[in-house]
Formats: structure tokens, C-alpha cells, sequence
């Protein structure tokens, strides 16, 4: 009898549990729930513009409501998708402003938001400041915006020939597991290789660094995997090889509408290429980069 | 030699003073009043089962009161045992062919045993033959096990019935806690609740963008009125209306991929028969440090 008690105790106490696990508590914000959400699904269609649009929206309602860690969160996520949309002015102007609020107001830091301000800075070539913000994140930030902060700082290295540096952000993310690191210390590892001349082995670990940036659907970052893989390939003589390379890596970036990127690799491997087929394919790719800057060029001066 | 005088008289007179004194302690005590007291003669039958104590000396009891004595108790092989009282004639007329007699004991458990006889109302007694049969009270004992009997005869059906229905129990809860049955795949089984309010949320989610993308095809087509009506500014108009579509064309499609999320669950929901099937790793929500690509 005890024993049936007990149980039914239990199944009482269960229930009242589950009850009380079911009257999960609603947002306060339908309209900016909403609007968030349909940023985060256009953003996993691949839809950044869209995304931005429905960021902006949402922020707009966190700072009518004055929510300061709504307004912090969607920053980040509107910085995130202006980069991917590939306009990191705005994408800098966003998360500048967010760390200047957080900071007025005295809120909590988001190191996140200064980890996408840095990136937005390499983007447009303010290698200094970049470089700055990721070496201040290195040493406070958390561990995931901290290795991030050190990836950077290898690219940043190895454009200025510092292989000491590039090193250094190597060995901090050297025994990193996530597909997203890895594929970080393929690509700075494959810098190094380049770097002290191991070509076939700078060229094995790009292509690496390139199939698992695409396995996380990072796409930029599988370009510019490829552009190393072709580098490597190019040093080691292997001119058809690193054409195709050269191809494979514009292509991507024009497909992703980041001409200036896209561009100076397909010429290269125009440049490089003795095959007609190949030929053909980049002068393909150079044309619908044209036909695509010059439709880009007409909307926006419209 | 000293002579008393008068010896003879005061020897009388210590006599006879010892002799009042001795009359007056008697009749203080009540014995001749008890001799000369009028009683009656009944006669009391006792059950078979035996006297239960009942002795000569003992008391009768009428009404909660003293009403006479058990003068005689007669065991005789041949015929029933009886016992002879004597009864106060005050008592008598409460004493009918109906009253019963009871043999009891003065504290329930011990103490000595006494006859207590019930008030009648039949006809009255015949006082030149009164005869009553007399039964025992139950020993308080006896009513203790006659209770503990009755009990177990009552509890132990219970504690059976309670043993049966708490392996029911058991067993019903083992098979809720194994996830069988509806209320046990309810209860056990998490996802299925995640499952109905993940529907529910899409489906909020999905009017909701329904009539977002009403209120802007609407708009498209009032714009499009609009630009009917005034053929001077048709293409501008026109110009405007397609600069929302690819937006709307966007959430169009977010709404079909919601209600396509939202037919699968469906599909696979328990609610319309469908099997459970393994749900894909659900994509983050919000964006974390590592997809800021540089």
C-alpha cells in the first residue's frame, strides 16, 4: 500500500511538473518574435537581403521597446547576415553602433558583436584596426569568439608576411574540434605550408580547409580555401591544376555576388590555362560577372 | 473490708445499659429492618451455558438501583439451573412477565456478578410463581474477538482487493513508463509534445505570414488600380509594385517551406495515424561567433 503511495505521489508530482513545464511563459514581443524569425529562416534559405530586412524590423521594434538585450542580439544577427550579404560598411555600422550603446548604457559586453566589427574591418581593408579589436578578443573574449579572434589574426599574419604570427593563431586553435575550426587550422596550416614552401602539402591541406568550409555551407570561406589550394598548386608549377583551382574559386565567389573577389581569380586562371575547355569555362564566368555587375550597377543607380 | 453499698442495683443497671446499647447498634445497622423488611420470592432460570459468576449474596438490580439479593443458587442434574432472589416489594411492580434478566459484572471485566432486571411492560408478574429466565452479557473478551473476527472477516477481502488493484496500478504504470499505449507515449515520450507545439507555433507563424503577404499583395493590387487609373504615372507605378514582389516573393516562399515543415509534422504526428520519423538536426536559431566568416 505504502509502496502505491508512493507512486501515486510520484505521478501527482509528474503532473504537476509537466504542467508547469507546459505554460511555457510567451514572448512580450509577438511582432519582434516574428520578425526575428523570419530573418533566422531567410537566413538558413540563403536569402541574406531578406534576412537584413527582417533583422532591421525586428531591431527596429527591440529599440522601440528599448529592449537593450534584444537590441544587442539582433545587431549581431544583422551584422552576421550583412556579411554574408557581403556589405560590410553596414555590417560595421551595426555592430559599431550596438557596442557603443551597450557601452553608454552599461549593459553587458557581447564580444561577439566586436569579433563581426573586426571582420567587417579585414573586409574593407583596415587590416590595423582589425587586427586590434582580434587581439583584444583573444585575450578576453570567450572561447568561441577567442578562437574566431585567432583565425583572424592568422589571415591578418599571413598578409603581412608574418609567419610568426600565423603561427602563433595556429598553435591557439591547434587543437580545436568543431567542423568550423578545423576547417580554421586547415586553412592557416595550408598558409604556412605555402608559406615555408611545402606546395603539395599547402595545396592537400587547402582542399581540405575547402571541404569542410563546404560541408558547413560556408562558401566564402570554401573560395577562398580553393584560392590557396591554387596558389600552392600554381608554386608547385602545376599551371592546369591551379587554373581549374583559380576557376572553381572565382566562380564560387561571382555566384555569391562578390565580383571584386571573383574577378582577379578568374583572370589568373585565364592567365594560367593552356586547356580551351577550361578557357571557356572562365570566360563564362567572367562574362556572367560582367552581365551581373552591370544588372547590380543599374539597380542600384536606379 | 470495704462494703459497696447498692452493689446488686448498679450490676442491673451496667446490664441493662450494655443491653440498650447492643438494641440501638442493631437497629443502627439496619439487620431487623432487613429481617422485617417485605419481600418477594422470583425465581430466575440461568442459561445453560452457566452462571457466569452469579453467587449466593449477590446483587439485583432494578432500574439502576439495589432491588434485592440472589438468595440461592440451585444445581440440580436433573432440571435447569436456577437461582432463588428476593426482591424488595417496591421493586415488584416494575417487574412484569416481559423484563428480562441480565447477569453481569460490576466493572465490566471483574468484579462481583449481579442480576439486572429490565423494566417491564406486559402483564404483571404472578408473585406465587414468578419465574424469569436470565441471560448472560457477552464478555467484554469475548466482544474483542468477536470484533477482531469481524474485522478480519472484512479487512482481509479489502487488503486482498487492494493488493490486486495495486499490481494493476503497477503493472499500468511499468507499461506508462515503457511508453505503451496512448497516455504512455503522451506521457513518456517528449517529442510528441514538442512535436504539437512546434505545430502550433508554425502554424501561428504561418497565418501570421499569410496575412503579411495578403496585406502586401494587397497593396500591390491597389497600386496597380492606381496605376490603371492614371496612365501618366502607370509606370511608375507599376515600377513600385514590382519593387515589392521579390520580397514578397521571399516570404511567400519562407511561408511555403513553414507550411511544408508544418505538413510533414503533420504527417508524421501520432494525431493522424503517422509514424514517428527521425526529425533532422534542428539549424541554430540565432547565429554564433563561429559563422562570422571574415
Amino acid at each position: 500500500m505504502r509502496w502505491a503511495a508512493a507512486i501515486l505521489v510520484a505521478l501527482s508530482a509528474a503532473a504537476c511538473g509537466s504542467n508547469q513545464e507546459s505554460e511555457e511563459p510567451q514572448p512580450a514581443d509577438q511582432t519582434l518574435a516574428r520578425h526575428e524569425e523570419a530573418g533566422d529562416i531567410a537566413a538558413s534559405l540563403d536569402r541574406p537581403e531578406e534576412a537584413i530586412a527582417q533583422y532591421q524590423e525586428a531591431l527596429r521594434r527591440a529599440e522601440a521597446g528599448d529592449d537593450l538585450k534584444a537590441i544587442a542580439e539582433l545587431s549581431f544577427s544583422l551584422a552576421v547576415a550583412q556579411l554574408r550579404a557581403n556589405r560590410p560598411e553596414d555590417a560595421l555600422a551595426t555592430a559599431t553602433r550596438a557596442r557603443g550603446e551597450l557601452e553608454r548604457r552599461g549593459g553587458t559586453q557581447m564580444p561577439a558583436l566586436a569579433l563581426a566589427e573586426a571582420s567587417a574591418h579585414y573586409r574593407l581593408g583596415n587590416i590595423e584596426k582589425a587586427d586590434q579589436l582580434a587581439a583584444e578578443l583573444e585575450q578576453d573574449g570567450t572561447s568561441e569568439v577567442a578562437d574566431g579572434a585567432s583565425y583572424l589574426r592568422g589571415i591578418i599574419a599571413d598578409e603581412r608576411n608574418d609567419a610568426a604570427g600565423l603561427k602563433a593563431a595556429l598553435d591557439h586553435i591547434t587543437d580545436r574540434t568543431t567542423p568550423v575550426r578545423r576547417a580554421d587550422r586547415s586553412e592557416l596550416q595550408a598558409r604556412l605550408d605555402l608559406r615555408q614552401r611545402n606546395f603539395r602539402s599547402a595545396r592537400l591541406t587547402a582542399l581540405e580547409a575547402a571541404k569542410f568550409r563546404q560541408d558547413v555551407l560556408d562558401y566564402r570561406g570554401m573560395a577562398r580555401a580553393l584560392s590557396i589550394a591554387a596558389l600552392a598548386a600554381e608554386r608547385d608549377k602545376d599551371f592546369e591544376g591551379a587554373a581549374d583551382l583559380y576557376l572553381r574559386a572565382g566562380r564560387s565567389a561571382a555566384a555569391q555576388s562578390d565580383p571584386e573577389t571573383a574577378k582577379p581569380w578568374l583572370v589568373r586562371a585565364l592567365e594560367l590555362t593552356r586547356n580551351p575547355k577550361t578557357a571557356d569555362a572562365v570566360k563564362a564566368a567572367l562574362r556572367s560577372l560582367g552581365e551581373n555587375q552591370s544588372s547590380s550597377s543599374a539597380s542600384s543607380s536606379g | 473490708m470495704i462494703r459497696i453499698r447498692h452493689t446488686d442495683e448498679w450490676i442491673g443497671l451496667v446490664v441493662i445499659g450494655a443491653i440498650a446499647v447492643l438494641v440501638a447498634a442493631i437497629l443502627q445497622a439496619g439487620v431487623l429492618r432487613d429481617w422485617f423488611k417485605p419481600s418477594e420470592q422470583l425465581r430466575l432460570v440461568l442459561p445453560e451455558s452457566g452462571v457466569a459468576g452469579l453467587a449466593p449474596g449477590g446483587d439485583v438490580e432494578v432500574l439502576g438501583t439495589k432491588a434485592g439479593i440472589v438468595r440461592r443458587v440451585v444445581l440440580e442434574p436433573n432440571q435447569q439451573m436456577y437461582a432463588i432472589l428476593e426482591i424488595d416489594e417496591q421493586a415488584t411492580p416494575f417487574i412484569r412477565r416481559d423484563s428480562t434478566a441480565v447477569i453481569r459484572r460490576r466493572f465490566g471485566l471483574a468484579g462481583a456478578a449481579f442480576v439486572d432486571i429490565s423494566r417491564g411492560s406486559g402483564p404483571e408478574m404472578d408473585w406465587s410463581y414468578a419465574v424469569i429466565e436470565a441471560t448472560t452479557e457477552r464478555a467484554p473478551t469475548d466482544n474483542i474477538s468477536a470484533l477482531i473476527n469481524e474485522l478480519r472477516e472484512k479487512i482481509f477481502p479489502i487488503l486482498d482487493n487492494a493488493g490486486r488493484a495495486t499490481n494493476a496500478l503497477a503493472e499500468i504504470v511499468e507499461r506508462i513508463n515503457r511508453g505503451e499505449g496512448n497516455v504512455g507515449r503522451v506521457l513518456v515520450d517528449d517529442a510528441l509534445m514538442v512535436e504539437a507545439e512546434k505545430i502550433i507555433k508554425d502554424a501561428n507563424l504561418s497565418v501570421a505570414r499569410l496575412n503579411q503577404i495578403l496585406v502586401q499583395v494587397d497593396s500591390i493590387a491597389k497600386q496597380v488600380d492606381q496605376a490603371a487609373e492614371r496612365s501618366p504615372n502607370i509606370t511608375k507605378s507599376v515600377e513600385q509594385s514590382v519593387k515589392g514582389l521579390p520580397a514578397v516573393l521571399a516570404q511567400l516562399q519562407i511561408t511555403l517551406q513553414e507550411i511544408d515543415k508544418l505538413s510533414a509534422s503533420l504527417r508524421s504526428s501520432w494525431l493522424v495515424g503517422g509514424r514517428r520519423e527521425q526529425t533532422p538536426a534542428q539549424q541554430p536559431k540565432t547565429f554564433s561567433p563561429s559563422q562570422v566568416v571574415p
